[in-house]
C-alpha cells in the first residue's frame, strides 16, 4: 500500500465520520430561525455566522452532510441493485431478454442523467425521497451495461460451461461464477456513483427540485446564498467547499481503487 | 462502410423512437388532469367550469386512450408540431427553435475552448508522466470532475463579476456575457477529456511504431502531435457522445444561473411550473440531439481507428 493510498483511506474515513457524527457537534438547531441575528458574522455562538434567515451556518452544514450522504448511498444502492439485476438477466439469458434490456438501457443512456432526473422530479414533485427515486432511475443503466459486458464474456469460459454441464442452476452460477468477476468494476463504479449522486442531489436542490425547506442541504444552501453573494460570500464558500471536498475525496478514492484493480477509465463514468 | 452507415442510421432512428416513448411515458404518469390544467391556462383559475374542462378535453383529444394519444402526438411531432405551452400559449416548437441557437452558441464555444485546453495538456502530461505538469493536470482534472457546475458558476461570478467587476453576471448582451457560462461549461468538460486523452496517449506511446519513429530520429514534436495523436484521439471521440450529454446537463444549470435564454433554462422553468407540453418538447429535442451526436461520433471513431469497425 502506498502513502497516497493510506492518505486516501484516512480522507474517506474522515468524511464518513463527519457525515455520521457531524450533527452531534452542531452548536445550534439547524432550522431555528432568528430574525434579529440574520447575516451575523462569525461569533462564539455562531462559529460560521448565520444565513439570510438567521440560521446557524455551521449547524446546517453538519446536518446537511448526513442528509446528503444517506441520500447518495440510497441512490447508489438502488441503482446498483436494479442495474446489476438487469445486466445479469440480459447477459445470462441472452436472446430476446437481452435485446429488450439492451434497448432500454440505450434509450435511457440517450438522455443526460441529470435531465432524466429533472423530468422524473417534475412529474413526482420536489422532495428528498422523490429526488432519490429520480436519481436512482437515472443512474442504473451504467451498472447494467458493465455487468452485461462482463457476464457475456465470462459465460463463455470453460468453468462456467462445466458448472452448467454439471446441472448448476442459474442462481448458483450467477452468485458464484458471474457476479465475482463483475464485482471489482461494480465497487469502483459505486464509489463514483456516490460522489456523482452527492453532486446531482445538490444540483436538484439548487434548482428547487430536490429537498424542500427547511431540510438543510448544501445545494439548497448555495441557492439561498445567491442574494447575499456580494456582501456575504461565506454563505456560498462554506457549502461549496463541503460539496467539492466530499466529491473530490470520493473521486480520488474511486480513482485509487480503479488503479489497484487495473480497470479502464470507462468505469469512472 | 456503407453498410455500417445504414446500420447506424437505422439504429439511431430506432433509439430516437425509444427516446420519444420514454419522454411521453414519463409525463403520462404525472398526477393531475391535463385537460384541467389546459383549461386553467386558457380561462384562468376563476373561469373554469366542468363543462369547459370537458370541452378542452374533447378539443385536444384527451379522452382517447393513452396509446392513441401517443400515436397522435408522435405523428404531430414528426411534422414538427409539438403543441402549445401551458404557461404562455406559444407553439412549443417555435419557442424551442428560438432558444436552440442560444444553447448551441455556448455549447459550441465551450467545446472548442475545452479542446484547446484538454488536448495540449493531455498530450504533454502523457509525454512526461509523473512530472510536475502531469501532477498539476491530474489534480486540476480531479477538481474539475468533482466540482459541480453550480459551484464553478457562482465562484466565477463572485470573483470576476462581483469582486473584480470585469464581466456581466446575467443575461445575454454581447460577447462579454458569453465568457462566464462558457468557462463554467468548459472547466468540467476539459477535465474529463484531458484524463481520457492522457490514458490513451500513454498507451499509444508504448507502441512499436512510436519507438521506431524515435529511432529514425523524428523530432519529438512530430511524434507527439502528428503520429501519436490520431490513434490516441479515437477513444476520446468515442466518449464524445457521453461528453455531449454532460455538456447539455451543464448547459441547463449554466443557463439557469446566468439567465441565458436557451433551451436548458426553458426546461428548468417548465419543470418548476409543470408545463408538460414544454417539458416534453425540451426532452425530445435534447434526446434527439444526443442520439444524433452518438451515432455521429461512432462513425467518426471508426474513421479514426478502423479496427473498431469489425466489432
Amino acid at each position: 500500500m502506498t502513502t497516497s493510498e493510506r492518505f486516501c483511506i484516512v480522507a474517506v474515513a474522515g468524511i464518513v465520520v463527519l457525515a455520521l457524527f457531524g450533527p452531534l457537534f452542531a452548536p445550534n438547531d439547524p432550522a431555528a430561525v432568528s430574525v434579529e441575528n440574520r447575516l451575523a458574522p462569525p461569533s462564539m455562538r455562531y462559529p460560521l455566522g448565520t444565513d439570510g434567515l438567521g440560521r446557524c451556518v455551521l449547524s446546517r452544514m453538519l446536518h446537511a452532510g448526513r442528509v446528503t450522504i444517506f441520500a447518495a448511498l440510497a441512490v447508489t444502492a438502488t441503482g446498483l441493485a436494479v442495474g446489476t439485476s438487469a445486466g445479469l438477466a440480459g447477459g445470462y439469458w441472452g436472446g430476446r431478454t437481452d435485446a429488450i434490456l439492451n434497448y432500454v438501457v440505450n434509450v435511457f443512456l440517450s438522455f443526460p442523467a441529470l435531465l432524466l432526473a429533472l423530468v422524473f422530479v417534475s412529474v413526482l414533485g420536489p422532495g428528498l425521497h422523490h429526488g432519490i427515486a429520480a436519481l436512482a432511475a437515472a443512474s442504473w443503466m451504467r451498472y447494467a451495461r458493465v455487468v452485461r459486458g462482463v457476464v457475456r464474456t465470462t459465460r463463455q469460459l470453460t468453468y462456467v460451461q462445466a458448472a452448467l454441464a454439471m446441472g448448476a442452476g442459474p442462481f448458483h452460477i450467477i452468485r458464484f461464477h458471474l457476479l465475482p468477476p463483475a464485482a471489482p468494476a461494480l465497487w469502483v463504479m459505486a464509489v463514483f456513483g456516490v460522489a456523482n449522486a452527492i453532486l446531482a442531489l445538490a444540483v436538484l436542490s439548487f434548482l428547487g427540485l430536490g429537498v424542500v425547506p427547511p431540510t438543510p442541504e448544501w445545494g439548497a444552501m448555495i441557492e439561498a446564498s445567491r442574494p447575499f453573494l456580494r456582501t456575504h460570500p461565506g454563505l456560498l464558500l462554506w457549502p461549496a467547499g463541503a460539496l467539492i471536498g466530499f466529491a473530490a475525496t470520493l473521486h480520488w478514492a474511486g480513482e485509487t481503487l480503479r488503479r489497484r484493480e487495473r480497470l479502464g477509465l470507462e468505469v469512472e463514468r | 462502410m456503407w453498410f455500417q452507415l445504414i446500420r447506424h442510421a437505422a439504429l439511431a432512428v430506432f433509439t430516437a423512437l425509444g427516446v420519444a416513448t420514454l419522454s411521453f411515458m414519463a409525463l403520462a404518469v404525472a398526477p393531475g388532469d391535463p385537460a384541467e390544467a389546459l383549461a386553467i391556462a386558457r380561462y384562468g383559475t376563476a373561469g373554469i367550469t366542468q363543462q369547459r374542462i370537458e370541452q378542452v378535453r374533447e378539443e385536444n383529444g384527451l379522452n382517447a386512450p393513452r396509446s392513441v394519444q401517443f400515436v397522435r402526438w408522435l405523428g404531430r411531432a414528426a411534422t414538427g408540431d409539438l403543441g402549445r405551452g401551458m404557461v404562455r400559449s406559444v407553439p412549443v416548437s417555435e419557442e424551442i427553435s428560438h432558444r436552440l441557437l442560444k444553447t448551441a452558441q455556448i455549447a459550441a464555444t465551450a467545446i472548442t475552448l475545452s479542446l484547446l485546453i484538454a488536448i495540449p495538456c493531455g498530450i504533454l502530461s502523457a509525454a512526461r508522466p509523473g512530472r510536475w505538469l502531469d501532477r498539476a493536470c491530474s489534480i486540476a482534472g480531479l477538481l474539475g470532475a468533482a466540482t459541480p457546475g453550480i459551484c464553478t458558476a457562482l465562484l466565477l461570478t463572485l470573483v470576476f463579476g462581483l469582486w473584480l467587476g470585469w464581466l456581466p453576471v446575467a443575461g445575454s448582451h454581447g460577447a462579454s456575457s458569453l465568457v462566464l457560462p462558457v468557462l463554467t461549461l468548459a472547466a468540467a468538460n476539459a477535465a474529463w477529456t484531458m484524463k481520457m486523452l492522457r490514458a490513451s496517449m500513454i498507451e499509444v506511446l508504448e507502441q512499436p511504431f512510436i519507438r521506431a519513429a524515435y529511432a529514425r530520429g523524428f523530432p519529438e514534436k512530430t511524434i507527439l502531435f502528428r503520429l501519436a495523436l490520431k490513434p490516441a484521439l479515437a477513444p476520446v471521440v468515442n466518449i464524445a457522445g457521453a461528453q455531449f450529454l454532460l455538456l447539455l446537463e451543464g448547459s441547463v444549470l449554466v443557463e439557469a444561473i446566468f439567465a441565458w435564454p436557451g433551451v436548458g433554462r426553458l426546461l428548468v422553468e417548465s419543470a418548476l411550473a409543470r408545463d408538460y407540453p414544454m417539458i416534453l418538447g425540451c426532452t425530445l429535442v435534447f434526446g434527439l440531439a444526443c442520439v444524433l451526436v452518438n451515432s455521429g461520433t461512432d462513425v467518426l471513431a471508426a474513421y479514426l481507428d478502423p479496427r473498431q469497425v469489425q466489432e
